[in-house]
């Protein structure tokens, strides 16, 4: 399977900019998420890499091979979509059918091919159905089928789980990446759901008003996200804004200030005394205390704090907590009420904060 | 309407759904005179024009002897009428996705502005449409003459245009147009997805209008085919002033000749009711589908 | 690439060319005919034009030397007759669509097929019965045997027009207003009404092109006593030309002029009907 690179691609609709010099390596065999929230330009990029849009400029390339120019029917690309496009008037087995027999493929391999890619998505014996028979997750597995049984060298989906409910959602996920890792296809994945990106990416592309913004493991992007929008982006977290007021001697950590005189420590990584940050803290890292806690470890933030709100989600509460002028979210167990206005204790580890350039 | 108001659940939808009382008599009320003159001016006109293709003048039994009269006289009129409709409708649907496939798929200035011009004989009517083309189709009118310009027509022995040659191009001028205005509609309904879907897997143009647009739209395509070939069948304004009297000629043509030269409505019931037939399963269908369609949105 | 792309832009050019050729032609010769004082081929453009024909037929001037007869009066009889078309039928129409858009009442079947007959089969033999009919009761030559079927023609697509406007309006709205406590007369004036109108006003202008450019009816019920314009249109275009196509243009000109004004409410099948 070849490798896809997007070198330097722009595209404007109008004055509108959609995509802006964008470079993207997705390597061979690798399932690469492009996140972000609608009309970042991820949809773009998909259609430039489709060849249903023509980038304004910049180069496009599958393995060594330049498609920028290539029409979409000369790609050889598999094309899943939010809506399926399955073609209402074809039964499974003729949607299937149609790229085959394009690609002049006989018939009797035809049909092999057809049965095996219906097998993988587990749709065996729906050949006959058309697809208003079937239910949404089936739609979406036959698209699945479709666009694989070409044996595409590069797979792309455009949202494709965002129509279906949540838990066939969840287990679609899995299924997608299973399939994916399978056929070892270089895979493009466009979404705007994070905790999707998250399950079934090798990498993420975040993608923010048509510009690239961060690409990295998931687990990279959530724990170090490089800017303040991918930081808000990918789950949830709380911002401070300070000032670095100094470094300890190992370099390891810092102590930012805030201007009402907050002292927070955090890991330093880099920082310089002086420097202006934004300080990222995510709620599964704070631990709520409601009497001052027990002899602390050494170096660990805590605050005391009022909270304002709490949101009842079921499995958690999620709490609103002011400290000084700041508010950051933490949770409890459904177990553990607390009221608006009650006086508690805020802990976390200063490895829990990361830092963004402010 | 007004006795709804006091005293009445709100939730209740008005108007809707309702019997008993003066709530179904209301809307018959309201649908009589529009009924009443539908009933007086077409229904009874429409069953009386079957049941008098079977009297004679001074015969009080019921007679086949008027469609003995047109079998004899007619046939060829009436194969005429339908080898143009058949011609016309054909060449029309062809240019019709040909042109809604254009005004689909392609975009920007030239699209747009075509899309709006194409429109123009859908409202220019079937009299000015005749007289149009009988000056443009004469032996010595403009497109002889403009292609005798180009060395493609010799202008001593012209070719004559005012036969079927000249009312095919004549329907298919005026019908194209409006064809392609439905085929449209239909062709708009589908989404990009599944013609992008088609040519990410290899289809050029004509299998993506062949296999995904024709196909998807079945429904408005058969409605474009029906409403034109049935206009075309029921034309009388156009074959009349372009090529009247001429044989061959269309039903519609005879039966005016048979009413104003003979006063024979016999003979012009039979063959209006032959003109019936060569619609009717169109028409049927047609009828079912808009039936249907109408019932079932409510 | 380069070359491929020169290629198909130079066939759509042409092709383009040829439609709007196609199209246009035959308007442009109405067009030349209207002015053209002495044509003959095979000159492609007439030796001499003038307006003489337009002046005659639109009564500014009387020549017996281009042998043409006003229009006024048609023109006259034609408006007075389309006007009170678009009275009555708008007046007929407007309760039906309603009804037909908000209510689920018995026989709806076989109303909506009524209404649908005219548009499914050949009209001309539903005329040439009318005519016996109208004969009898001393109707037919007469402008209110021609009134009536003009109404019957115009009505059906008012019909179908109405029961579109009204169906766009939201039950909700009205379901809303009537919560308010708003009966059912004041809903419909207030509510209902208002939101088709739109849709109604496009159907009465539909109505008054249809009855202004109506022939088949006219020809069978009206002539000889009734000339409309496209009965004086009919007349004149066997002998002669300049002044048929100046009454072609005279009717051209309102169907272009609400082409832009109709075009957008209209669903195309009823557009379809125009003019038969």
């Amino acid at each position: 399977m070849p490798s896809l690179s997007l070198r330097n691609l722009n595209k404007r609709f109008g004055k509108a900019v959609a995509v802006e010099n964008l470079d993207l390596e997705i390597h061979d065999g690798e399932i690469m998420t492009m996140l972000g929230p609608s009309g970042c330009g991820k949809t773009t990029t998909l259609r430039c890499i489709a060849g249903l849009l023509r980038p304004d400029s910049g180069e496009i390339y599958l393995g060594d091979k330049r498609i920028t120019d290539t029409s979409p029917e000369k790609r050889g690309v598999g094309l899943v979509f939010q809506n399926y496009a399955l073609w209402p008037h074809m039964t499974v087995h003729q949607n299937l059918a149609f790229g085959l027999q394009l690609r002049k493929v006989p018939k009797e391999k035809a049909a092999r091919r057809i049965d095996e890619a219906l097998a993988m998505v587990r749709l065996s014996g729906f050949e006959e159905r058309y697809p208003r028979q079937l239910s949404g997750g089936q739609q979406q597995r036959v698209a699945l089928a479709r666009a694989l049984v070409i044996e595409p060298s590069l797979l792309l989906l455009d949202e494709p789980l965002s129509n279906l409910d949540a838990q066939l959602r969840e287990e679609m996920r899995f299924e997608i990446r299973e399939l994916q890792k399978k056929l070892g296809i270089t895979s493009v994945y466009v979404t705007h759901d994070q905790a999707e990106a998250l399950v079934l990416s090798d990498r993420i592309a975040i993608l923010h008003e048509g510009r690239l913004v961060q690409v990295g493991t998931p687990e990279e992007i959530y724990n170090q996200p490089g800017n303040r929008f991918v930081a808000g982006f990918i789950g949830l977290t709380s911002f401070v804004e300070g000032r670095v007021a100094s470094v300890d001697d190992a370099g390891a950590y810092a102590t930012v200030r805030t201007e009402d005189n907050l002292e927070i420590q955090a890991a330093a990584s880099g920082l310089q005394p002086g420097q202006k940050v934004t300080l990222a803290i995510r709620p599964e890292h704070i631990e709520i205390g409601e009497q001052e806690p027990v002899p602390s470890v050494a170096g660990t933030n805590l605050f005391q704090g009022q909270v304002l709100r709490g949101a009842y989600l079921g499995d958690i509460i999620d709490y609103r907590i002011g400290v000084g002028n700041w508010v950051l979210r933490a949770n409890t167990p459904t177990d553990r009420m607390l009221q608006p206005g009650q006086q508690v204790w805020l802990s976390f580890a200063p490895d829990r904060v990361t830092w963004i350039p402010a | 309407m007004s006795s709804v108001a006091v005293g009445e659940p709100a939730e209740r939808a008005p108007g809707r759904k309702r019997r008993g009382g003066r709530e179904v008599f209301l809307p018959f009320l309201l649908l009589l005179p529009a009924v009443g003159l539908m009933l007086a001016l077409y229904a009874y006109p429409f069953i009386s024009s079957i049941y008098r293709s079977f009297l004679v003048k001074g015969q009080g039994a019921l007679t086949l002897s008027n469609y003995v009269k047109v079998s004899e006289l007619y046939l060829r009129d009436i194969f005429f009428s339908l080898e143009i409709a058949f011609l016309s409708t054909a060449v029309a649907a062809v240019l019709s996705i040909l042109m809604a496939t254009y005004l689909r798929l392609g975009s920007g200035r030239v699209v747009r502005l075509i899309g709006s011009v194409y429109r123009l004989p859908i409202f220019i009517p079937f009299v000015v449409v005749a007289q149009m083309m009988t000056t443009f189709l004469a032996p010595h009118g403009l497109l002889n003459v403009s292609l005798a310009q180009i060395g493609l027509v010799n202008l001593d022995t012209p070719p004559d245009l005012l036969n079927w040659k000249g009312l095919t191009f004549a329907f298919v001028w005026k019908q194209w147009a409006f064809m392609t205005l439905i085929v449209l509609s239909g062709f708009e309904m589908i989404d990009n997805t599944y013609i992008e879907a088609a040519r990410s897997f290899g289809a050029k143009l004509h299998q993506v209008i062949l296999r995904i647009l024709v196909p998807m739209s079945r429904a408005s395509l058969s409605v474009a085919l029906i409403l034109a070939f049935t206009s075309t069948v029921g034309t009388f304004t156009l074959p009349y002033m372009l090529i009247g009297g001429k044989t061959p000629t269309t039903l519609t043509v005879d039966i005016a000749h048979r009413v104003t030269y003979f006063g024979d409505y016999g003979v012009a019931n039979a063959l209006g009711t032959i003109a019936y037939i060569l619609v009717v399963f169109t028409a049927v269908y047609y009828l079912r589908y808009t039936v249907r369609r109408e019932v079932y949105e409510q | 690439m380069g070359t491929k792309r020169f290629l198909t832009r130079t066939v759509e050019v042409v092709a383009l060319v040829l439609l709007c050729l196609l199209i246009f032609g035959p308007m442009l010769g109405l067009v030349i005919w209207s002015v053209a004082l002495r044509w003959y081929w095979p000159n492609l453009l007439p030796q001499e034009i003038g307006a003489d024909y337009w002046r005659q037929a639109l009564g500014l001037e009387k020549s017996l030397a281009v042998g043409a007869v006003s229009i006024t009066g048609s023109l006259q009889t034609s408006l007075v007759l389309a006007l009170l078309v678009v009275a009555v039928v708008m007046l007929l129409s407007t309760p039906v669509g309603y009804v037909l858009a908000k209510y689920r009442i018995p026989f709806k079947g076989a109303i909506l097929l009524l209404f649908l007959m005219p548009q499914a089969f050949p009209q001309q033999p539903v005329f040439v019965n009318l005519l016996l009919v109208f004969t009898k009761m001393g109707l037919a030559g007469t402008f209110q045997g021609v009134l009536l079927v003009h109404l019957m023609v115009c009505l059906v697509f008012a019909v179908w027009i109405s029961t579109a406007a009204f169906k766009a309006v939201p039950s909700e709205l009205e379901e809303a207003a009537r919560s308010l406590g708003a009966g059912g007369l004041r809903t419909f004036f207030r509510i209902t009404l208002p939101l088709a109108m739109p849709g109604l006003l496009a159907s009465a202008v539909f109505v008054f092109l249809t009855s202004l450019d109506e022939f088949t009816g006219t020809f069978f019920i009206g002539l000889p006593f009734v000339a409309t314009l496209p009965m004086l249109l009919y007349s004149s275009s066997g002998f002669n030309l300049q002044f048929a196509s100046v009454i072609a243009i005279v009717l051209l000109i309102p169907s272009i002029l609400f082409m832009v004004i109709i075009e957008r409410f209209l669903k195309a099948e009823y557009i379809g009907g125009i003019g038969v």
